[in-house]
């Protein structure tokens, strides 16, 4: 009993003292960052790699130190994505395709994109010269075209529909293998990813060789959708406060990724110390073509181009499939107008 | 008379009691679940997680896509089952009839059995060309070891006294394991079916989120959750759990026609 008391007490003490001591560090903690730096955190549609290198850039470089941030970027391990992060508060700022942003805004999700950071569909489909298949032209119904699903599958779908094919699709796993194998005769490839893991002849990639594969562009199909972008909940936006953090955030962003479109092999190096798992070849490879995604002509990086968004909610609203009938019926009535603001882009582009 | 009408009633009580309260229960559940009592504790949004009358709405609705995925998993669930519960019979079989390695390859097979199911998966995608055949793989691994090992003890775990019996009455190793060994494992290879049943759904989810094939319930669920429809996301579980039940009330009706009928 008496033992017993004792170690109440001891625990009380303890307690007591770790308590005055959280209490003393988070004081400091926050009088620290009210003087300095406002703290952001960016969550990324998938792995680090180059296909994000305008933020690690941003960040390596100090410009969003330089706007008094501090920006967590958390890549995507598959399991939680951007729009989920966002809708529960682990992160403020997503970086997703524009069409599943759309197909989370029918469900009710508030978001909002605030910047089109990709200009261009960075989407192909590809084939083995070998297999007989040189243009869309020869694609048939027999023909095992490959996709990833999970909302990448639209731009496929549209141009299977578009040629008068059925729109079933194989699903594709995130490596080459099954395309490899031949169990896929058309692979969905990302220009700066899959692609390069196809002609490439660096160490993990197959080294087909560019002359030995054939190239089906979506943007040259005219099914092209808008890809990477940066979304905010409006919840999230009603804080005045968090208005203008996010406008410097788009100005450091910006930044950063025209100085990564600048000098892509440095990008790429960045973006290997930021922690990325693959090559740096690879990497380099990855960041010169994502340059001619996010920069493809003179229009300024992260501006929107109405007519190709346009595009993206007219495909999203034929193809999407939602089984959720009130959230495709929201989906439908979408306008362009519910998808972004460009109020935060304009102040940060100033 | 009154006498007799509460004993009726006190016996009707009885009988309902064990389902009663826990129907009860899961109605209290649901409820506040509903109310969205849920969802002030924990602090979700409805987003997150959605209410059951809308999961219910949106399950009858997509009841016809459902139907294929639901068809697939079924298959591959048992098919797997079948050929891992065969398989495992087989082994406990062999080990019995030589049980001086028997136990030994036992405790081997049973090691494969920390293989995680989300390890196995994109191995047997490696192994077989084709995406069911490693779907019904996955599974059928998964359900050999519980199998050989609850058989192996069935067989095994004879009364000392019957196997003595059995020698005093010059019987051969056949005889002994027809009249013996083989009855006194049926209900340790029920018991085997059960934890495969579990198993084997378990199994064949988990292989569908690795599969390259786009269907199954495992699909439906990895890709409605994951672009955020969560009301048809838990749709797909609902199902998923449903099939589950089925297969193990079968399976326990199975199991009481054996018992029942065997005569030892």
């Amino acid at each position: 009993m008496q033992a017993l008391k004792r170690n109440r007490i001891v625990t009380a003490a303890v307690l007591a003292a770790s308590m005055a001591a959280s209490a003393w560090a988070g004081g400091t903690a926050e009088a620290a960052g009210a003087a300095k730096t406002d703290e952001l955190t960016l969550h990324l549609k998938w792995l680090p790699q180059a296909q994000f290198m305008g933020y690690y850039v941003a960040d390596a470089m100090g410009y969003y130190a330089e706007e008094g941030l501090k920006v967590t970027i958390t890549p995507c391990d598959g399991t939680i994505p951007p729009e989920q992060g966002v809708s529960t508060g682990t992160a403020d700022i997503g970086v997703t395709w524009v069409p599943t942003l759309l197909t989370y805004k029918a469900q009710g999700y508030d978001f909002v994109e605030v910047a089109q950071i990709y200009q261009k569909s960075g989407l192909l489909l590809v084939a083995k010269k070998a297999s007989g298949i040189t243009s869309a032209k020869d694609i048939t119904a027999s023909t095992k075209v490959g996709n990833w699903g999970l909302g990448n599958e639209y731009e496929v779908k549209a141009l299977l529909q578009k040629l008068g094919l059925p729109t079933g699709y194989t699903n594709q796993d995130f490596t080459m293998n099954g395309f490899h194998r031949g169990d896929i005769d058309l692979a969905s490839a990302m220009t700066y990813n899959e692609y390069g893991l196809v002609i490439n002849s660096y160490q993990g990639a197959l080294g087909y060789g560019k002359d030995n594969v054939t190239v089906i562009d979506m943007n040259a199909e005219g099914v092209a959708m808008m890809e990477d972008c940066l979304f905010v909940s409006r919840e999230w936006l009603s804080d005045k406060k968090n208005e203008d953090k996010l406008v410097r955030f788009l100005r450091a962003s910006l930044k950063g990724w025209k100085t990564a479109c600048e000098d892509t092999d440095k990008a790429a190096e960045i973006v290997m110390k930021a922690g990325s798992s693959i090559s740096l070849e690879h990497q380099k490879f990855m960041a010169a073509e994502v340059k001619k995604l996010v920069s493809p002509d003179a229009a300024p990086i992260g501006s929107f181009n109405q007519a190709k968004l346009a595009q993206t909610l007219d495909l999203t609203q034929r193809y999407a499939e939602l089984g959720d009938s009130s959230a495709m019926k929201a989906l439908k009535a979408m306008k362009l107008t519910d998808l972004y603001t460009d109020t935060y882009y304009q102040l940060a582009a100033k | 008379m009154t006498g007799k009408l509460q004993k009726a009633v006190k016996r009707l009580w009885k009988d309902a009691e064990g389902f009663v309260l826990p129907a009860l229960f899961g109605i209290l559940i649901i409820a506040f679940w509903e109310k969205k009592v849920f969802h002030a504790l924990l602090g979700v949004k409805v987003l997150q997680l959605p209410i059951p009358s809308r999961i219910t709405a949106v399950f009858l609705e997509n009841a016809h896509r459902m139907a294929p995925d639901s068809l697939a998993t079924l298959n591959t669930a048992l098919s797997g089952m079948i050929l891992g519960s065969l398989a495992g019979f087989a082994v406990a079989l062999i080990a019995t009839m030589f049980p001086k390695w028997g136990a030994g390859a036992l405790t081997l097979l049973s090691a494969m059995n920390a293989v995680p199911v989300v390890a196995l998966s994109p191995i047997m995608n490696v192994w077989f060309a084709d995406a069911e055949s490693a779907k019904t793989a996955v599974v059928a691994i998964v359900c050999m070891v519980a199998m050989a090992a609850n058989a192996f003890r069935g067989m095994n775990d004879t009364k000392q006294f019957a196997l003595d019996l059995m020698k005093s009455y010059a019987g051969s190793k056949r005889q002994i394991f027809l009249k013996l060994r083989l009855p006194n494992s049926v209900p340790y290879v029920f018991t085997g079916l059960r934890i495969n049943v579990a198993a084997a759904m378990i199994g064949a989810i988990v292989s569908e989120y690795f599969s390259p094939a786009s269907k199954g319930l495992g699909y439906g669920i990895r890709n409605r959750l994951s672009t955020g429809q969560f009301p048809l996301g838990w749709a797909y579980i609902i199902a998923a759990s449903l099939i589950g039940i089925a297969l193990y009330a079968a399976v326990a009706a199975l199991e009481r026609w054996a018992t029942t009928h065997r005569q030892v």
